[in-house]
């Protein structure tokens, strides 16, 4: 019995083995072809994540640039803003020194005179009052010296002319007062003649005339009940001259103050000192234009200045 | 002789500069006349007499500068002395170039204002001489008749009395006679005198 049942097995056997042995190549071939799929794509997308993460990567760092090219730019435009407003003050200052200067010269003038036409009157006749004279003399003289040495103290910086882009000054200046400007609530609007040639002048100086301008009508806006706006207007006035129109809605200005506006040490504000808009007219001036101002027919007032075209450019 | 005592004009919106330089310079032995405005000095009946203006430069109804140019249009020869209370040198260059004698800044001491003060009046006598001597001579061309004034106008254009004669369609004789008449009037001895005395008085050939 076991003989017989050992010579079948060996066929079945191998009829079993055969037939196994050709299912589990099968079986070997797709699992293989499975490692093999699965591997590709692995690799597919282990290549996907790469390029993803170096994009990642990339874009992660363009992020830390910009924010510190942002962080410098706000710390140019802090710096530019207090540079303008520094010289502002120091502007302001100077005049004020250079105004009370002239108040002080005039009686310096009459009593220094007074004093010499009363030694020629004397005659040699008193020397003792002749002699108390000269005093007044001297010390008016040192009076005058103070003067002078306060004003070479505050002698105004020469002035950098250049040729500018009226337009691209007066964007910068807004863009400088931005934060006041949301603080009152005050939107500024431009309309701008997009087609100027280049004027002549000292770019921080004109700032300075724009940014006062601005900061009048801020104050003239101050208690206004309507819309808080402000616009300002380039144009060409003929071939040789630009005009530059600021228009506020705010109070006006009271008829018997126009004549007075542009003197030193009027103001109508109770901390002004006087100073800015007889600073912003000597400089515009200077650079042979004209700064006035007219009442709107409905309400609020336009300051405008008139600035000659750079020669080249005319 | 005292009516040839120069006389300084004095403009200054300040009440007692002008006083104290009224007394300085009248204890110098100056005529002082002062001005509180621009205005009130053009409005002023000039006399012909040397005179010197002490301008201050900010004057409250026009710029001092401004008033230069006035005087200037209205042919008043006067020199001027500009005070300032201001250390402004642009202004005082422009002045100084439209003619002014000097530029003083406030408070000024009187050993400069009488420096000043002299050569302007020094000036303005050599213009009054000027003047005088141009005067005198209008008056003389006034004596002409037409014809010699022709002839005069001629001459000085530089014509030959032979092109004069030619051009008038007269005799050179004629013309000869104009000539030395013109020249008898005018009290000239030299063509070139005549030329000078043309140039005075803005006489062209026109």
């Amino acid at each position: 019995m076991k003989k017989k049942k050992k010579t079948k097995k060996p066929v079945l056997r191998n009829k079993i083995r055969n037939g196994e042995r050709m299912r589990l190549k099968g079986v070997v071939a797709s699992l293989r072809k499975n490692r093999n799929d699965l591997k590709d794509k692995i690799r597919k997308q282990t290549d996907e994540l790469n390029v993803r993460n170096g994009q990642l990567r990339i874009g992660a760092e363009k992020q830390i640039r910009s924010e510190a090219q942002i962080k410098i730019r706000m710390k140019e435009f802090n710096e530019q803003r207090e540079e303008l407003l520094h010289v502002t003050r120091v502007g302001k200052l100077a005049e004020f020194v250079s105004s009370l200067a002239h108040e002080i010269s005039q009686p310096l003038t009459a009593i220094l005179s007074y004093a010499q036409a009363a030694q020629r009157m004397l005659a040699g006749r008193e020397p003792e009052i002749e002699k108390i004279l000269s005093y007044i003399i001297n010390d008016d003289q040192r009076a005058a010296e103070v003067i002078q040495r306060l004003r070479a103290l505050l002698k105004k910086s020469k002035s950098e002319m250049k040729p500018l882009d009226i337009n691209a000054l007066i964007n910068e200046t807004v863009v400088l007062i931005t934060t006041d400007a949301t603080v009152r609530n005050t939107g500024i609007k431009t309309e701008f003649d997009t087609d100027l040639p280049f004027v002549r002048g000292d770019r921080i100086q004109l700032q300075q005339v724009v940014l006062n301008l601005i900061s009048n009508s801020f104050d003239a806006l101050e208690n206004s009940q309507g819309a808080r706006e402000i616009l300002i207007r380039t144009s060409r006035k003929d071939t040789n001259t630009i005009i530059v129109e600021v228009k506020d809605s705010g109070c006006g200005i009271p008829t018997h103050n126009m004549s007075k506006l542009f003197t030193r040490f009027f103001t109508s504000k109770p901390d002004g000192l006087g100073m800015g808009l007889s600073i912003s007219r000597s400089i515009v001036e200077s650079h042979g234009g004209r700064l006035d101002v007219k009442n709107n027919p409905d309400r609020g007032a336009t300051f405008y200045f008139t600035i000659p075209v750079n020669k080249k450019d005319a | 002789m005292n009516n040839r005592r120069p006389i300084i004009y004095v403009v200054d919106d300040d009440v007692s500069v002008c006083r104290a330089l009224s007394l300085l310079l009248k204890s110098h032995g100056f005529k002082v006349e002062t001005f509180m405005r621009a205005e009130d000095f053009l409005a002023f009946k000039h006399l012909k007499k040397p005179s010197c203006l002490i301008l201050d430069i900010q004057l409250p109804d026009i710029n001092g500068l401004v008033l230069q140019d006035a005087i200037a249009a209205r042919q008043l020869m006067i020199p001027i002395v500009f005070i300032t209370g201001h250390g402004d040198i642009p202004m005082s260059v422009k002045g100084m170039k439209a003619g002014a004698i000097d530029f003083l800044p406030k408070p000024f001491t009187k050993k400069k204002l009488l420096g000043a003060v002299t050569q302007a009046i020094l000036k303005s006598k050599a213009q009054n001489k000027e003047q005088g001597a141009i005067l005198k001579i209008k008056r003389r061309i006034k004596t002409l008749s037409p014809r010699e004034l022709e002839v005069f106008r001629l001459v000085v254009k530089g014509m030959l009395s032979k092109q004069i004669a030619q051009k008038r369609g007269t005799s050179l004789q004629t013309i000869k006679v104009h000539r030395s008449r013109v020249m008898q009037k005018l009290q000239a001895k030299t063509v070139t005198e005549l030329i000078r005395f043309a140039q005075k008085c803005g006489i062209t050939s026109s």
